[in-house]
């Protein structure tokens, strides 16, 4: 650490303001940011999204658009003032000496250029190196960055490789001129868990490797925890607090800070043992701001001081900065929740009751046209996407069934076909004993009525032109629950429901957040008063803190209303809190189904396994088993023979001959309970004798 | 201004702020002010015209062929009419008055091109929507027929509507609807295909919602936007396609003055009364190119706002 000392910062901010110009003024987006990265370390920058945290990434580059420039302060790299640079030394700069990273790799590379071609560009245009020459360094940085097959992939166009690796040659593209800083902006978030788990893992390789300074910007507290050395928060605008990763999650000292960790459920928490604690109100627009400390109007410990005093970031004893008056009166432990969070009482839930939902040996196939002579006139042979392969279920009245897998493993089309968006190809399905294996529109309006859906997207979940009343009132007048005359007094007494009060009648959805958006699309699910609700990733689209609300809203109405859910979403810890029984899915064929708890404990599937310790989890002290999984999801229309997760199951090798079995025959279930199955050759003694995946270790790393 | 209006809270406002918000958008544009100007003079024209012309259109009352003059502003055409009369008068058929076949004389408000592309913009969002939000055969039957139809040139299909169903304003709106559905058809299908794929869609087809009630009751309110816009530039082309068929004979019957007519009955003194041909020609470019501006800019000034 002395050492580190002597040279300057790699990259040094003092008291930053970053600005837009807009329309009738101008929107300080970024306020008083100051902080530092040294070399070999990772700085996190977390906060909710409409933080400034992308814009302060942008700062730095100076590519903020026409209408954004850095109103104060300055932003030294190795010493040298960035603010005002531009032309050609600007050029030299990006690209060279510091690199970019950005969310979706498919967008980073160019579509029509092979991957070799772009990757020796940034030599040959940098570095002025031949392009020989440049190839093989490229083919190098490959390998470093552990892809596969270097050589091979350097000859293919961007969308014929996975998003894993297209992330992979995104980073190697940007380690190729050994910048001094690395900036990536959510690198991991459009990404699987599995995928994830491993380009992190290689992000925090590289930085030991290369002593690059990374500044790493997130939303997910848990990536945070797996890469970072330091952490900074944001908060609308402002850095809010800034310490290390270790003491952020152990001894946070602002509220925000303190009440982000609070939303997230840690892996392993249920419904029935903790509670979520969401951040009440939301960000304040840039342009409307607090006067005094921005976080004072959602602060539990506001004090007289903080509504017109703006504080200081300032150091405490124990080396870590915060922005807040009262940092070191403020006791965590003597926070109590607000009076509008009811603690749920009474959660655990009966999974024996009364089926409301049977699904067995349910497939889905979609016929895949070819494209060749053949095809077209029909007499080609016919291709399927298996996209559910024999899916079996009980769902009992009031429960909720959580289904995860990475994203193409057929949960999304599981939940339209029992909902009948898409009608099924074989196997049984029954809905209060009714048969549901027929498309929407051959079913008897009541029984629509029962089966309603929550949406991913809070963005396309609300039709744009019409009022959030009419929206919710919709559903009444169509299935006729409500008489014409109390629609309206219906309506609001579902909005009260659902925290937003009367006075959203009126609005249109552009006025709403996020999780407005969402608190309505629910509202408009339950206007029929559904037995069941399917929520197609409800909150993964939504920041921790409105993420928790949503989360405690559905387990209030679940409550009321004694609803049954089945819930997809690939946050792990997400459904493991929400939870009563899980289902895990690989490439459409169900692996694991049981209660929650039995899940997240041995025994496990291997895939079930290999999830698990991919999972980011929100505290640095946590120990997970080291487990990843190799290459990406099969393609549906051709999926393994066998088992199907054969092609990257790591414990194949506990089977003798290697698993040659897994490879030609399809596993048997295994039942470890009456409710716990495992789809899997292994038995069950080697499946038990698996060591739980994560483990609370008390010592400091 | 624009920007106050924007800023105010949004709890209740009053019809009328609505309205101002909406139309408060043409004149972030200057394309679309200028257009609006030049399109609102013509109606302004129009409405006038109505009630008073300065002499009747149709009565040979001065000398032929005349420049202009303080007596008749533009001059007089080849019958010693005077033009300014004729020019406004013009305006109506094309913008405010749709005359029906018979001999009462009876005439329905909206112009001939009005009319067209009204019937264009229905006919076209119904093909379209149906073609997009369906899809399959119900697209690619639409689609085939349609492409057809584009495959003749306009002019062609113009005169065989004409030479089947004879002379008339109600003819004319047939054959612009006609001409004008497919190209409306195209962005309807294209907006349905976009608009089908979101979330509200499937809440709707989960709530057992008929097809019909999804077309034009989920997806046509948000299709809205660019189809005005276009059915804009539509009126364009239909006072242009107006045009062209009164120069050919084939137009606008009489008593009423056609622009077109006027261009191809002056064109014959062209060597000794040039302005009588340049009077209405300057009347049909100016309406049609202030129309283009004001979709054009609107148009643009709309995906800003989006964004």
């Amino acid at each position: 650490m002395t050492e580190l000392k002597k040279t300057p910062p790699v990259l040094k901010l003092e008291d930053v303001a970053v600005a837009y110009k807009v329309r009738g003024g101008e929107i300080e987006a970024v306020q008083h940011v100051s902080f530092e990265i040294n070399r070999g370390e990772t700085l996190g920058i977390v906060g909710e999204s409409g933080c400034g945290k992308s814009t302060l990434a942008w700062a730095v580059l100076n590519f903020l658009g026409n209408n954004g420039y850095v109103k104060r302060g300055s932003i030294k790299f190795q010493g040298q003032e960035l603010v005002g640079v531009t032309g050609e030394n600007l050029r030299r700069l990006r690209g060279d000496q510091i690199a970019m990273v950005y969310q979706d790799p498919m967008q980073a590379l160019n579509p029509s250029m092979r991957l070799g071609d772009q990757m020796s560009e940034v030599l040959t245009v940098h570095r002025g190196m031949k392009k020989t020459e440049a190839e093989q360094r490229c083919m190098e940085m490959l390998d470093r960055v552990y892809m596969p097959d270097a050589a091979n992939v350097m000859k293919r166009y961007p969308h014929q490789i996975s998003g894993g690796q297209q992330q992979r040659v995104v980073i190697a593209m940007a380690l190729l001129n050994d910048p001094a800083l690395l900036i990536m902006d959510e690198p991991t978030t459009a990404l699987d868990v599995t995928v994830e788990a491993a380009v992190l893992d290689l992000i925090a390789d590289l930085r030991r490797e290369f002593d690059t300074a990374i500044m790493y910007i997130t939303h997910n507290l848990g990536v945070v925890a797996r890469v970072s050395t330091r952490v900074a928060v944001m908060y609308a605008g402002e850095l809010v607090e800034r310490a290390t990763v270790e003491e952020i999650y152990k001894n946070p000292r602002h509220p925000y800070t303190q009440g982000l960790i609070r939303c997230v459920p840690k892996l392993g928490a249920d419904k029935a043992r903790s509670v979520l604690y969401p951040i009440r109100g939301r960000v304040p627009p840039p342009n409307n701001r607090p006067v005094g400390c921005v976080f004072s109007p959602r602060c539990a410990f506001i004090q007289e001081r903080c509504r017109d005093q703006r504080p200081q970031l300032r150091q405490l004893p124990d080396g870590s900065w915060v922005r807040c008056h009262f940092a070191e009166k403020i006791d965590p432990s003597s926070w109590t929740p607000y009076d509008e969070i009811k603690t749920p009482e009474n959660l655990q839930r009966d999974l024996a009751g009364e089926p409301i939902l049977e699904v067995k040996d349910l497939k889905k196939y979609y016929e895949v046209r070819g494209s060749s002579l053949k095809d077209v006139i029909g007499l080609g042979e016919k291709r399927y996407v298996k996209a559910v392969e024999n899916a079996s279920f009980q769902l009992t009245r009031g429960t909720t069934l959580g289904v995860v897998g990475e994203s193409g493993c057929g949960k999304s089309t599981l939940i339209k076909t029992i909902i009948g968006l898409e009608d099924t190809t074989s196997g049984e399905a029954h809905f209060l004993g009714f048969d549901i294996t027929n498309s929407i529109k051959d079913r008897d309006r009541s029984l629509i009525q029962e089966l309603q859906m929550v949406f991913q997207n809070p963005d396309s979940t609300m039709n744009p032109s019409y009022t959030v009343g009419q929206q919710i009132s919709r559903p009444m007048q169509h299935f006729k629950t409500v008489p014409k005359d109390q629609i309206r007094a219906e309506v609001i007494k579902l909005l009260d429901a659902m925290r937003l009060g009367a006075n959203y009648y009126n609005r249109l959805p552009r006025q709403l957040s996020g999780g407005e958006k969402q608190r309505v699309g629910i509202a408009r699910a339950l206007a029929s008063h559904p037995d069941l609700v399917l929520c197609d990733e409800p909150v993964s689209a939504l920041d921790v803190s409105v993420q928790a609300a949503i989360l405690n809203l559905l387990l209030e109405i679940q409550q009321e209303y004694n609803t049954t859910l089945v819930f997809i979403a690939h946050d792990l810890s997400v459904v493991r809190f929400f939870s009563d029984q899980v289902a895990v899915m690989y490439l459409g064929q169900v692996m694991e189904i049981g209660p929650a708890e039995d899940i997240y404990a041995p025994p496990y599937h291997p895939y079930s396994e290999a999830l698990l310790s991919a999972v980011p989890i929100p505290d640095p002290t946590v120990k997970q088993k080291y487990i990843r999984l190799e290459g990406s999801v099969p393609s549906a229309i051709n999926p393994p023979d066998g088992c199907r997760f054969h092609t990257r199951c790591p414990r194949r090798n506990l089977l003798p001959d290697g698993g040659k079995i897994c490879e030609t025959e399809i596993p048997p279930w295994r039942e470890i309970s009456a409710e716990h199955r495992i789809f899997c050759h292994l038995p069950i003694e080697i499946l038990r004798d698996f060591a739980p995946v994560v483990t609370q270790s008390t010592e400091e790393i | 201004m624009a920007v106050k209006t924007i800023l105010q809270p949004i709890s209740q406002p009053s019809r009328l702020q609505k309205m101002w918000q909406s139309t408060s958008i043409i004149f972030e544009s200057r394309v679309a002010t200028v257009g609006m100007a030049m399109v609102l003079f013509w109606v302004i024209l129009a409405f006038l015209s109505l009630f008073w012309t300065p002499y009747d259109p149709n009565a040979s009352d001065f000398l032929q062929n005349q420049g202009p003059s303080v007596q008749n502003w533009l001059g007089t055409d080849h019958l010693g009419r005077d033009i300014l009369s004729r020019l406004m008068q013009g305006t109506q058929v094309i913008l405010l008055k749709t005359r029906l076949p018979g001999d009462g004389g009876i005439s329905i408000p909206g112009g001939v091109a009005i009319w067209g592309v009204i019937g264009s913009l229905s006919l076209g969002a119904i093909l379209g929507l149906n073609a997009g939000y369906r899809g399959g055969w119900w697209d690619q039957v639409i689609m085939q027929v349609l492409d057809a139809l584009i495959a003749f040139p306009q002019i062609v299909l113009y005169l065989v509507v004409i030479a089947a169903l004879g002379q008339g304003d109600l003819v004319v709106i047939l054959a612009i609807t006609i001409t004008g559905a497919p190209g409306v058809a195209r962005l309807a299908r294209s907006l349905a295909m976009d608009i089908k794929t979101r979330d509200y869609i499937r809440a709707a087809e989960t709530r057992g919602e008929s097809v019909w009630y999804i077309m034009f009751w989920e997806i046509l309110p948000n299709a809205r936007g660019p189809l005005l816009v276009d059915g804009m530039l539509r009126v364009g082309y239909a006072i242009f396609a107006i045009g062209t068929l009164g120069f050919l004979g084939i137009g606008l019957p009489p008593p009423d003055p056609d622009w077109g007519n006027m261009v191809n009955e002056a064109r014959r003194n062209i060597f000794s009364n040039q302005l009588a041909v340049i009077w209405p020609a300057l009347a049909i470019s100016t309406l049609v190119i202030g129309l283009n501006l004001f979709a054009d800019g609107l148009r643009e000034e709309m995906t800003r706002y989006q964004k």
